[in-house]
């Protein structure tokens, strides 16, 4: 029993590179520790990560790339810890534990009209199944990506958003909150792609499949986003166990013995992060 | 099943071959200012068994309240980690004398740290620790283990069990843990006589007896949640003074917090400590966004997940009905009371 | 000697008569555990009968009054009318010192102090009669109860009351006009004994002194008991050790001694000059740990250094927090 292994201990990976996304968000790209070399990962699935002296955050990992041995942390500075992190320089270490959660379903989204919703930062897990779902061809019928901000200058993932709009089956459509003078683009909350023709005249996901049967939703926001979006869909009656999202807790331990990430008979770091909506309404209203 | 007798007088003896063993043995008696607690001791008559139950919970012993997690050293080499533990992590023990409800406890925890990811440090202080159970004579009015489905005289997840009278113990060795020690026991085991098999049965008849009450809780299992927004549950949050006395005294409340602690620019160390669901701070996210705001949401989600959450996840309740939260709470709140008015809200 | 029914009865009485719609009586009633009482909060005349009084009632109510007028100016919804509270005399003097540190408004409260003679605690009222108990009734001076056995028991409450009860600098009534004052006689008269009880600070040297205090002290699991009872501690959701953003690195959650000492000398410090040592805190500690050690010494040193006496008047404003330019310094 005492050589049972000790989930609290964190193995090691070096910062490879990083990149400032936008003002708030950075990336890092760190290597897998040796330990870690075949620990196998879902998209959706987070990682502990310790800055050793200022304590551990959730992060959800954006990329996994297991011939280059690299994960790809998009980490935004909102806290005493983030923001530590977002000091780290290439070359130095940080902890990692995991992954932990239970990641997209990935057998449910397998053949099916995919349709990815991302406001602002929750682009950054919703990363993780945009990169799983374009390295494996066939995986997905169509791949529709909304991608709503606030503003031009909180864009993040420029360069990957220019890939993705050339893969086959993919369309990408982003649009900030209120108009600026240098964008053409779409204008308004991301859930009007839901609903309504867009600036670049594209019709939405819906109608290639307006019986909602081989069509499903990923949705990660803020929670006012999340609002907005159930109510839209709502208003078409789209099928609730169809739609999954991706639910931001506090978490110490992030394997379900700290109690802190405890919300109704869940433990988000076991039984989430990513949950469907039929779910979340299970959820005791605190949440 | 084997059963013999042991006699008080010959306690120590036995106390003597434990230490030989080299076990330490634990058990509840009074500390010098005349407090009830667990604590080591060396000698039999130290132990005050016909009191009731300590405040103070068991699970100190298997689970202490702060623990260094690991220690570490930045070098130029890349970082060291150092797991640590408390020492008392290796000792070998005795938790002598655990009633019933305490018994359960234990095997409660047991069960929660080991699903999932098991918590490999508090699984090394249950392997070095051997459960000696006994039968329960002397209940407190605020107990409640027969409500949570529990006898007084059950020896289910015990090593060892004992049933108390005048002279003598009756002692049962029932796991592979607790025949590991019997050679402490042999040389002062006497043969059991012909009506010793009703001793359990009166104690478990006299302290049913002494109970309170017995609240029919099947009636609600598996329902509880349905009592969410129903108004009672102000009465109790209106003079709760979220002190935390009822989750630190619970011997199945698993909560605790993770921090991180820098001594110098290279080293420092990890450590976790208990914590509680009551306190504010406990679903406090960085945003300043806090879930759980109140603390009639707090209170609530406390009795949720001892009734409710637990049941849906491990099948089992997670109390005991040992009493503790009722004895310590300071200003009176009952968990008897909150149960009696899920019932009467869910018209059971 | 004090008729419990009696001023049960009278308190009830009195505030039938004040009780206005709107209004939120803070009193105390029987709670499902034989032997602890409950506080009771009230929003309707006809809950008012749930009270009861008697020597059981430790609980210093105080404590709840700046976490109700905190919530209803956060709320921006206030009391409909008047926060109405009953309390004993040492209790009385949290509230007014309450008012005197501006945590709650003079104008919304209506304070209705009860005669006492004296409160047990839970704990000592078993030791008393016994062991554990199934019900218990009080008259004159004696506790009849009744064991988990059926067995019928009696005990003198006198010698047995809290050691606050025979310090008469605790046991007396605040300098309030406004309150009112429920008693047969309609007087205050101290019933304790003037003998005043020695310290560890008179008895034992610094050294064995401190050996004495890390020795209770170590029994401290930061269960934060002590802070949450006490009514000198009003940060309440803002308590310094709760702070998990703020960058103090010797403030840790550590159940340490040291941490511990950390936690309780800040405590010390913070409550210093508004401590009405009513000994909440050693009544609600899960570890029995007698933190009056520390309070009741800290209420001598105010009055010797300051001649502050926390809880007289509410508009004395705390010597310790004061400063005159040119004072002697201490």
């Amino acid at each position: 029993m005492s050589n049972q292994p000790n989930h609290y201990l964190p193995s090691f990976g070096k910062i490879l590179e990083t990149k400032q996304e936008n003002s708030l968000i950075k990336s890092f790209l760190v290597s897998v520790p040796d330990t870690m070399q075949n620990t196998p990962v879902l998209p959706g699935q987070f990682f502990q990560l310790s800055l050793l002296g200022y304590g551990e955050v959730p992060i959800s990992l954006s990329e996994y790339n297991p011939e280059k041995k690299t994960y790809l942390f998009c980490i935004a500075n909102t806290g005493a810890i983030t923001s530590k992190i977002h000091q780290l320089s290439v070359g130095e270490e940080i902890g990692i534990r995991g992954p932990y959660g239970n990641g997209f379903p990935i057998a449910a989204l397998k053949g099916k009209n995919i349709i990815v919703v991302a406001g602002g930062i929750g682009l950054v897990p919703l990363r993780s199944i945009i990169h799983y779902s374009l390295t494996n061809p066939g995986y997905f019928t169509h791949l529709e990506i909304l991608f709503g901000t606030k503003s031009t200058s909180d864009f993040i993932y420029k360069e990957e958003i220019k890939q993705w709009r050339l893969k086959p089956d993919t369309t990408v459509k982003v649009t900030i909150d209120k108009a600026e003078k240098a964008w053409n683009g779409n204008v308004g909350f991301v859930t009007s792609f839901l609903q309504e023709n867009c600036a670049d005249h594209s019709e939405i996901l819906f109608s290639l499949d307006p019986s909602f049967e081989n069509t499903v939703i990923l949705v990660v926001g803020p929670p006012a986003m999340y609002k907005n979006v159930f109510r839209a869909l709502e208003k078409i009656e789209f099928p609730d166990k169809k739609v999954y999202l991706s639910l931001e807790n506090h978490m110490k331990c992030g394997i379900g013995k700290c109690g802190h990430c405890n919300c109704g008979e869940k433990y988000v770091c076991l039984d989430g992060p990513i949950f469907s909506w039929l779910e979340m309404k299970s959820l005791p209203k605190e949440y | 099943m084997d059963t013999n007798r042991i006699y008080k007088k010959d306690m120590n003896q036995v106390f003597s071959a434990l230490k030989k063993l080299g076990m330490a043995v634990i058990g509840q008696g009074f500390d010098e200012k005349q407090r009830l607690v667990f604590k080591e001791v060396n000698s039999f008559q130290e132990l005050a068994l016909q009191e009731i139950t300590p405040l103070q919970p068991v699970k100190s012993f298997l689970f202490p309240p702060t623990e260094t997690m690991f220690s570490y050293q930045k070098t130029e080499k890349g970082t060291r980690l150092t797991p640590e533990q408390e020492a008392g992590a290796s000792k070998k023990k005795i938790l002598f004398g655990l009633r019933p409800c305490d018994v359960h406890a234990i095997e409660y925890i047991q069960k929660f740290y080991n699903g999932n990811f098991p918590d490999q440090p508090i699984s090394h202080y249950i392997e070095n620790t051997i459960v000696v159970g006994i039968a329960c004579a002397t209940p407190s009015n605020a107990c409640f283990c027969t409500t949570m489905g529990i006898s007084p005289v059950s020896s289910s997840g015990a090593d060892i069990f004992l049933t108390p009278t005048d002279d003598f113990f009756l002692i049962e060795f029932l796991t592979e843990k607790g025949k590991s020690i019997q050679s402490a026991f042999a040389a002062s085991l006497k043969a059991s006589e012909a009506n010793d098999g009703n001793w359990k049965q009166k104690i478990e008849q006299s302290t049913i007896n002494s109970l309170l009450e017995k609240i029919d809780v099947e009636a609600i299992k598996g329902k509880v949640n349905q009592a969410y927004d129903k108004p009672f549950w102000k009465k109790y949050s209106d003079v709760c003074i979220a002190c935390g006395g009822c989750t630190f005294d619970c011997p199945t409340c698993t909560c605790f917090d993770v921090r991180d602690v820098m001594e110098s620019k290279s080293d420092g160390y990890r450590y976790r400590a208990w914590d509680s669901c009551s306190f504010a701070s406990f679903t406090l996210h960085a945003s300043g966004h806090n879930p759980r705001n109140s603390k009639l949401e707090r209170l609530r989600q406390r009795i949720m997940h001892k009734y409710h959450y637990t049941v849906a996840n491990m099948q089992t309740w997670s109390c005991t009905g040992c009493g503790r939260c009722i004895r310590v709470c300071p200003v009176g709140i009952n968990t008897r009371s909150i149960l009696k008015d899920i019932k009467e809200a869910l018209h059971e | 000697m004090i008729n419990w029914s009696k001023i049960t009865e009278a308190t009830r009485h009195y505030l039938k008569s004040i009780f206005q719609p709107g209004d939120v009586i803070l009193s105390y009633t029987e709670s499902n555990t034989p032997g602890i009482m409950t506080p009771l909060v009230i929003r309707e005349a006809e809950a008012i009968d749930k009270i009861i009084l008697n020597p059981l009632c430790t609980q210093n109510l105080s404590v709840y009054l700046s976490e109700f007028f905190q919530q209803d100016i956060q709320s921006g919804n206030p009391a409909a009318g008047k926060w109405v509270v009953t309390v004993k005399p040492c209790d009385a003097r949290s509230v007014i010192q309450m008012i005197s540190d501006e945590q709650i408004a003079k104008d919304n409260l209506e304070m209705v102090v009860f005669d006492c003679d004296g409160t047990v605690t839970t704990k000592s009222l078993k030791n008393l009669l016994g062991g554990e108990i199934r019900s218990v009734k009080f008259e004159d001076h004696q506790a009849k109860g009744e064991t988990l056995a059926n067995k019928e028991v009696t005990a003198d409450l006198v010698g047995s009351y809290q050691t606050k009860c025979s310090d008469s600098a605790i046991c007396s009534l605040p300098d309030m006009h406004d309150y009112s004052f429920i008693s047969e006689s309609n007087r205050f008269v101290f019933h304790g004994s003037e003998k005043e009880n020695a310290l560890i600070q008179d008895t034992l040297s610094r050294e064995d002194c401190f050996q004495r205090v890390s020795e209770e002290l170590s029994k401290c699991i930061r269960c934060n008991a002590c802070r949450n009872v006490c009514p000198a501690c009003f940060c309440s959701d803002r308590c310094v050790m709760d702070k998990p953003k703020l960058a103090i690195p010797y403030i840790t959650k550590e159940i340490t001694l040291d941490q511990i000492f950390q936690y309780h000398l800040i405590r010390f410090y913070h409550v210093a000059p508004n401590c009405t040592a009513c000994g909440e805190c050693e009544r609600a500690c899960p570890q029995g740990i007698s933190l009056s050690i520390f309070y009741r010494y800290l209420h001598r040193l105010n009055k010797q250094l300051f001649g502050a006496e926390s809880g007289s008047s509410d508009s004395d404003k705390q010597k310790l927090l004061s400063y005159r330019f040119g004072e002697d310094l201490v």
